[in-house]
């Protein structure tokens, strides 16, 4: 009697034991979706600092670099443009859609002032303008550096919220696939050749 | 002593090498992209053009332990196909080059590449308002570029470490903000994390301890308290892993219902065998298997960089 007493009690906490199991997992599950999230979110501001960076910095260029650069009227409308785009764009879903399609453009016109800047020794023989060529170069890179690991970060997240049994999980809290990667790079600009000088040999 | 018994510590043993070799799924290393060794020093001339490196490592070494900024030196032969922007930003994500305390983002790689006539002052996010990238830029126009063209390429990196070096000394550390937030993070995984996997560990040193438990585990039959005991302590850890790791922690339940079925197994056997030291030592192995794994997270030395990151900031050219 004292047995099935003993036995009837193990059982018992071991259901108990399996809920408490159980819900932990459920939990802690949850609270990596939540996390992962954050983190995509997180990514994705490094990227619009980057990006906002850079559209102030076209036009910092502008004001310096104006009358030099007056034959490129052209990029700096586009800029305009993509500033307020931009300014516009309010949810997640508008911004990278905006980011998407300024992108290319942007990266040629980093590509055109360079090489503007690398022929013309107007220019070249101004600090003013070079520091600001400078920046703008860099923000071309810190634009992708950023955006590579907003990329990174939502594909962990998909996969995530993809596989077995997370998918359950994520469907039961209400988590669905909600970020936008950016879209690739056409080929010719994955390596804009933006440096400033050309060997001088 | 039984064959029955020897057959159980067998299988337990077994349990407990399945058990360590899936903990190397956890581990999970990040494959370098770039073909690097990790570095020897602040100075890495791989591509041998530095006449002073000794020097140059001291100044750079002394450097660190003033202000604990991180200034590193390499040159390579080949830029391995990428953009010098490309291939510094990847290397500063390997292992060994994640170059600036980890805390505060405060490293600058300084790569020169002679062979493709590559410069580049890359900066970490920490320092980016110190040295931004219109003022490295300047230091590679007019301090660097004019001893490179020469080919005189000790002395333009050792002017322009020096330049490095005063711009950093005369600015201020910045973004007291991320660096502070950063710091809550860290304090949280590096101390409190491993904090609760060690209360986490205490629950389970007390059933191998504790005589009550493992008479309880003898009592019951079969392994079910043992699996059990182990599915509740492994969804503890996992619950305190997770944030380190990812769901891969999750493998930590299954882990720890085998490592708890393996004790429930031995302290059974216990009525056949004797209570010998031995016994006890194969507890512990077959505790230990069950969270080696998740602890070697944490393990492992720094050689090379304090772990900062950059975020591409910085300015290249060529000359």
């Amino acid at each position: 009697m004292k047995k099935i007493g003993l036995i009837l009690g193990v059982i018992l906490g071991g259901i108990l034991l399996c809920i408490l199991g159980t819900a932990i997992y459920l939990i802690s599950v949850r609270n990596q979706l939540l996390r992962k999230s954050e983190d995509v979110k997180n990514a994705w501001a490094q990227v619009e600092n980057q990006y906002q960076r850079r559209l102030d910095l076209f036009s910092n260029l502008e004001q310096v670099a104006g009358a030099q650069l007056a034959q490129e009227r052209s990029i700096f409308e586009m800029i305009t443009q993509a500033r307020a785009a931009f300014a516009g764009a309010k949810t997640m879903d508008e911004k990278i859609s905006t980011v998407n399609q300024y992108e290319n453009q942007l990266s040629i016109a980093v590509g055109r002032i360079v090489a503007l800047a690398e022929s013309n020794p107007e220019i070249k023989s101004s600090d003013v303008i070079m520091q600001v060529i400078y920046s703008i170069e860099s923000t071309q890179n810190q634009v992708s550096t950023e955006r590579r690991r907003y990329n990174d970060q939502v594909t962990e997240y998909n996969k995530m919220i993809k596989v077995f049994p997370n998918n359950i999980i994520a469907s039961l809290f209400g988590f669905k696939e909600e970020f936008k990667r950016y879209e690739a790079e056409p080929a010719a600009l994955q390596n804009p050749n933006i440096n400033l000088n050309v060997p001088q040999d | 002593m039984t064959r029955s018994f020897y057959k159980k510590i067998l299988i337990v043993i077994g349990i407990v090498v399945v058990t360590i070799a899936s903990q190397g799924f956890i581990i999970r290393g990040k494959e370098n992209e770039i073909d690097m060794p990790p570095p020897i020093g602040f100075v890495n001339d791989f591509a041998n053009i530095i006449d002073n490196d000794q020097e140059l490592e001291y100044k750079l070494r002394s450097f660190e332990e003033e202000t604990t900024n991180e200034v590193f030196v390499l040159t390579v032969t080949s830029l391995q196909g990428y953009s010098i922007d490309e291939f510094t930003i990847r290397l500063r994500e390997q292992d060994g080059w994640k170059i600036g305390k980890k805390d505060k983002d405060n490293g600058i790689l300084f790569v020169i590449a002679p062979n493709e006539r590559k410069v580049r002052i890359d900066v970490g996010y920490g320092l980016e308002s110190v040295l931004p990238p219109s003022k490295a830029g300047m230091i590679i126009e007019k301090t660097i570029k004019p001893y490179f063209k020469q080919d005189q390429y000790s002395e333009g990196i050792n002017a322009g470490v020096d330049e490095i070096i005063n711009t950093l000394r005369s600015g201020v550390a910045v973004n007291e903000e991320e660096v502070s937030e950063k710091n809550g993070q860290k304090i949280f995984e590096d101390i409190v994390v491993p904090l609760f996997c060690m209360s986490a560990f205490f629950p389970f040193f007390l059933l191998l301890v504790f005589p009550y438990v493992t008479t309880l585990l003898k009592k019951v039959p079969g392994y079910y308290l043992g699996g059990l005991l182990g599915l509740l302590i492994g969804g503890g850890v996992s619950w305190f892993f997770y944030k380190d790791m990812g769901w891969i922690a999750l493998f930590s339940i299954p882990l720890s219902v085998l490592a708890g079925i393996g004790v429930d197994f031995i302290s059974d056997s216990e009525t056949e065998g004797t209570r010998k030291g031995s016994d006890r030592s194969s507890w512990r192995l077959s505790s230990g298997g069950g969270w080696g794994g998740g602890f070697s997270s944490w393990g492992g030395g720094f050689s090379g960089g304090g772990g900062g990151s950059s975020g591409g900031s910085g300015a290249s050219s060529g000359w």
